[in-house]
Formats: structure tokens, sequence, C-alpha cells
């Protein structure tokens, strides 16, 4: 062979192996309403930055008649690339061959282009649409899966890690994107779930379908395995990208420091929350009332929704909201939404990320549901979480902070580097009725009128304790602030956090209570 | 937003306006446990019932065994009493938490 010849004879090798499966299998891809897998790649990065590697990789297995099989690219597409001209690894599961389905050379690409990830300190997106094991290839398919997860662990707080579940995603194979950082899904498409609809039927008779099973919508809304919910492809992956421009790309840099610019939310700060504590509202405005172009990248959006947590940037730097959501069941602190904001605080602490507080809530939900689900036990990680969050750490109380729920919104007794309180805001043990059926029991029960009696106690109580005053007095508020002084209270007191020094204990690490 | 239901939330004697979530909405109401109530603890298949409605039965007997995970697994009655009824037969693929048999 010549030169020309043996240049010609790669760019044959190449287009037979990047056609994966095959025409009649990507026909059969596009049938069921999925991209491919190189077209993903293809709308994840910026055009024309994908760079592959393993294009040629073969599986090695012998067994089962696999000696004679040709898996191109053993049903796995790695490689680096760009998101706005900063590099990122990838991998994408080829389900045009043999289903995706997951051998031991299939899974060496995936640590390969981990390893890379980790070395070079990018962001790690892995695309996944797979039947999951290569069954034919035995425990060397479940060593693959484990060595995924060992390094899913690895990276973990180092570099972001994404999962983009674009298909089947069953049995062990789910466990790498819930040891990832943020599991993308997309209506119809996504399937998670460690035991499939078939195995269901035969053990218990019950019919369920794939989609009610683990569908985008089961994992966004009651699982909260998801943390971003999109109607297509194209969606899913604005989403991604629009991600990875607002958090930093490892754990020792910034995000990237945008432009500052003003919100651009019509609605008047001081008209968004009701004066009435038991009034719902979306407490969204007031983030957007004080972020930055008022745009907010909201992070599990229809799970737990009584806690809202994003990243939004202020003076043209990213910070992460947690907010209670007086919209949803009250804003109430429950499991959910411990579990879901003690894991964002914590992702928060690992790469940097300042986090503004918004506190206004009940309390916790009772209910025997929520003893019994173990509210103590994922209560206790949302105040781990916060205790343990050594990034700036500011807290705007916007209306009520009761009880046990006040000091676990980033108070000042979990080390909140500074607090404000809006002039609405009722920091107390309680709110007004309870604390006055409780203090007032004696007076109330042998008034006259008790109502009357109980009315009077109410007012009495509100008077004195459902104001900002009694803690700032403490000084566990550091200021009484205007609503509309909000967003320029956050600027300085972001930029005066900007050096924070980090308490160093010797510790190897803590225990969280998960 | 709109598809979720309004609903009201009490809080040490306060009523707070506000909306469910398609979670909240699915939670099952809590109930007192009957321990004259035998239900599954698992999924699986019966295979075989060991007593008969009438029988007197005493803490330890076997009342029945169920196959699940590839495991015969054999149920102890965990109090003494009389069979009441009995809910199911062998063949009977039972979800986790189905009634099996009741004392009296």
């Amino acid at each position: 062979m010549n030169k020309n010849e043996k240049l010609e004879a790669l760019n044959k090798k190449r287009h037979e192996v990047m056609l994966g499966g095959g025409e009649q299998a990507i026909q059969k891809q596009k049938e069921s309403g999925k991209l491919t897998a190189r077209e993903r790649i293809g709308l994840l990065l910026d055009a024309n930055s994908f760079n592959e590697y393993d294009l040629f990789a073969q599986h090695e297995a012998r067994d089962f008649g696999m000696m004679e099989k040709v898996l191109n690219g053993d049903g796995v597409i790695i490689g680096t690339g760009t998101i706005d001209n900063r590099p990122v690894c990838v991998f994408a599961q080829d389900f045009t061959v043999v289903g995706g389905s997951l051998g031991y050379m299939h899974a060496k690409k995936i640590t390969k282009i981990q390893d890379v990830a980790m070395k070079m300190r990018v962001p790690c997106i892995g695309i996944n649409d797979s039947g999951g094991a290569r069954i034919q290839e035995g425990v060397s398919s479940l060593a693959g899966y484990g060595e995924i997860f060992y390094r899913n662990t690895q990276a973990s707080g180092v570099i972001p890690q994404i999962s983009v579940i674009l298909g089947p995603c069953a049995g062990g194979a789910v466990y790498s994107p819930a040891l990832t950082d943020y599991v993308f899904v997309v209506d119809k498409i996504s399937k998670m779930f460690i035991t499939g609809p078939e195995v269901i039927k035969t053990v218990l008779g019950e019919e369920i379908s794939q989609e009610d099973l683990g569908g985008a919508r089961v994992h966004s809304e009651i699982t909260g395995n998801a943390h971003f919910f999109a109607h297509d492809e194209e969606e899913c992956f604005r989403q991604i990208r629009k991600l990875l421009s607002i958090i930093p790309h490892n754990n020792k840099i910034a995000a990237d420091r945008n432009k500052t610019i003003k919100p651009t939310a019509k609605i008047d700060i001081n008209d968004i929350v009701p004066i009435d504590p038991t009034k719902p509202y979306d407490v969204r405005s007031v983030i957007k009332a004080i972020s930055d172009d008022s745009d907010f990248v909201e992070v599990m959006e229809k799970f737990a929704q009584n806690i809202v947590i994003g990243y939004a940037r202020i003076d043209g730097k990213t910070v992460g909201f947690v907010a209670n959501q007086p919209y949803y069941l009250a804003g109430v602190l429950d499991v959910d939404c411990s579990d879901k904001a003690a894991r964002f605080i914590r992702y928060c602490d690992a790469f940097n990320i300042p986090l503004v507080t918004l506190v206004d809530l009940p309390g916790y939900l009772p209910g025997v549901d929520q003893e019994h689900a173990g509210v103590i036990r994922h209560g206790a990680k949302l105040l781990y979480a916060y205790s343990e969050a050594s990034v700036p750490k500011i807290t705007v109380i916007l209306r009520k902070a009761y009880g046990g729920g006040y000091i676990a919104m980033s108070s000042r007794h979990l080390e909140a580097d500074f607090v404000y309180a809006w002039p609405t805001a009722e920091i107390a043990v309680m709110g007004p009725q309870g604390a006055a059926n409780i203090i007032f029991r004696k007076e109330i029960m042998s008034a006259e009128n008790p109502d009357e009696m109980r009315k009077q106690k109410v007012e009495e109580y509100k008077q004195r304790f459902a104001n900002p005053y009694v803690a700032a007095a403490k000084g566990y508020v550091d200021s009484v602030i205007k609503p509309a002084e909000t967003r320029e209270m956050l600027i300085h007191s972001l930029k005066v956090c900007e050096n924070k020094a980090e308490i160093k204990t010797d510790k190897k690490h803590g225990i969280p209570p998960f | 937003m709109d598809e979720n239901k309004k609903i009201q939330i009490t809080i040490d004697d306060e009523n707070y306006e506000t909306f469910s979530t398609p979670a909240f909405d699915r939670k099952k109401k809590w109930e007192m446990p009957d321990d004259n109530i035998i239900k599954s603890i698992i999924p699986g298949t019966i295979i075989d019932v060991m007593v008969k409605q009438g029988q007197t039965v005493k803490e330890g007997d076997i009342m029945l065994v169920i196959e699940a995970m590839k495991m015969n697994n054999r149920l102890a009655f965990t109090k003494d009493g009389v069979v009441d009824k009995i809910f199911v037969k062998p063949g009977d693929i039972v979800a986790k938490g189905k009634e099996l048999l009741s004392l009296k």
C-alpha cells in the first residue's frame, strides 16, 4: 500500500466503525424516537470540537460465539470536546451496537475517559443508552461496572459528573448515574430501574409500564433520582450546556465570571411576599428579583418542591440558592427536601460556590408517615451539610422562621457568615397561634370567653415576638434590611467573604447521617 | 404549577394555604397495625398452606411456605390463636403487604 492507499484505508475503516450497529439499527433507533450516539455528542459539544479515542477498540470475549462477532467501538463512543470553548470529557453508549450492552472493553473505554477527565480536571458527561450488562461476558461486565462506580466516587467533589439517561438504564447500570452529580432525563425516552416490568410481572403478577415504573417523570417527581427534566433531547443538551456555563469545571477554579447584569424581573421585590405568613407565594420570584439578569438555573425543579435549589449569578459570580418554597407544602422541611437540599449544599461546598439561603418556613411537616420515613435521620442531613459547609454562607430571612426549621436553615448558630432579615420576618419557636395556646393555656381556659381571650393573647404574642427584632437584639440577625436592599447587601457580603478562611481540622472526614 | 392541588397544612395550630406535590399526593395514610392479620413481608408465590380454618395454632407453628427470591420461606405464627380466615392458596402470587390469613 502506498501512502494514499493507507489514508484511504483509514477513511474506510473509520467510516465503517462510525456506523455503529449499521444502517438498519440506526433506522430502528430513530424509529424509537431517539437520536444516535453521534448526533447526541454533536448536540452536546461545540461544533466540530469532538475528538474520539478508541474508535477501533475490540472486545476479547470468547464464549457463546462472541469470537466471531465484531462490535463496532464495542458499543460506546468516548472522547474529548469543548462546551463554550472549555474542554470536557464525554462517553456515549451506542444502542445500535448490541443494545449498547456493557462488556469489559466497553467499560474499559468508559473508565479511560473518566481517568482523562480526572487527570485533566474537566467535567465528565456520560450518555447512557444501554440494555445493561453483556451477559455473554459474564463477570467481566460486572467488573466493568464496578470500575466505573469506583471512578465516579473518586471524582466526586473534584470534577462535575453528569449523567444523561437517553434510553434504558437498568440493573446495576443505574448506580453510575446515581453516584454522579446531575442526572438529566427526557420525557418518554429515559427509563431507569433496578428490576424491570418483566421481572415484576413474573414475581408479583403486577403489570406496570416502563414509563410508570421508572420513566423521566417518575424520577423527576417521585424518586428524586433525576435533577433535570426535558421534553426532548435537544432541550436536554441545551440544559447541560447551560448548567456547565454556570458551575465551576473543577474544585480548584471558580466558574467563569460574567458581566454584572441587573435583574430584569418586572415584579417589584416589595410586592412578592404577602405579609400574612399563612399565604403562599413563589420564592423563585424573590431569587429572580435579586439575581443577575433574573436568570436562575433550578436543580430538581419537580422533586420536593417545598425547597428550591439552584444556581444564579450575583455581581457576575455564581452562587447556590437554597430557599424554602411556601408555594408548595407551605415550604415545610420534610424527608425529601432535607435530602435534596443537603446534597446540593455539599456540592456547593465541594466546588467553592457561596450559598445564599432564603428562609420562610413554618417548621417540619408533622405526621406518622414523616416520622416513620425517618425525618429525624434525613432532617439531620440538612443540619450537617450547613454546619460542615465552609463556603461563604449568607442567609436572608424573608418571613417566618419557626422552631427547628429556623435553626436548620443556615442560621447564625450553624455559623452562617451574615444573617439578614426583612422587616416581615418572624423568628420564633412557633407561630403565634400555637405559642399562645401553650403559653396562655390557663388564661384562655379559665376566661369567660376563651375564643376572645385566645385572640387577644395571639395578638399579644404577635406584637412581642413575631418580628425580627428579638433575634436582632441578640445578634443572631446582623441587620434588618428592606427587601429592596437585599441585592446590594448580598453583593457586599459576598465581596467581604471572598477570602474567607477555611477552618481546617485534622479529621479524615466526617460521618454525615446518610 | 397549576396542575397541583390547593391544600391546607396545619402546623402548631396555624393553617397554611399552599399547594400539593406529586409525591405528597401519593403518600399512603398510616393505619394502626392489627397483629391478628398476617401480611406477606416479601413478594412471592405461595407454595403450601399448612393450616386450616378454625385450627388452633401456637406461636412458632408454621402457617405457610412462600417462595421468594428463589428461596422457600417458612412463615411461622408469632402468637397463639385460632385461624379465622385464609386469604391465599398454593400457586397464588402475592405482593408485599398482601393479607395472608387472620387469627381470632
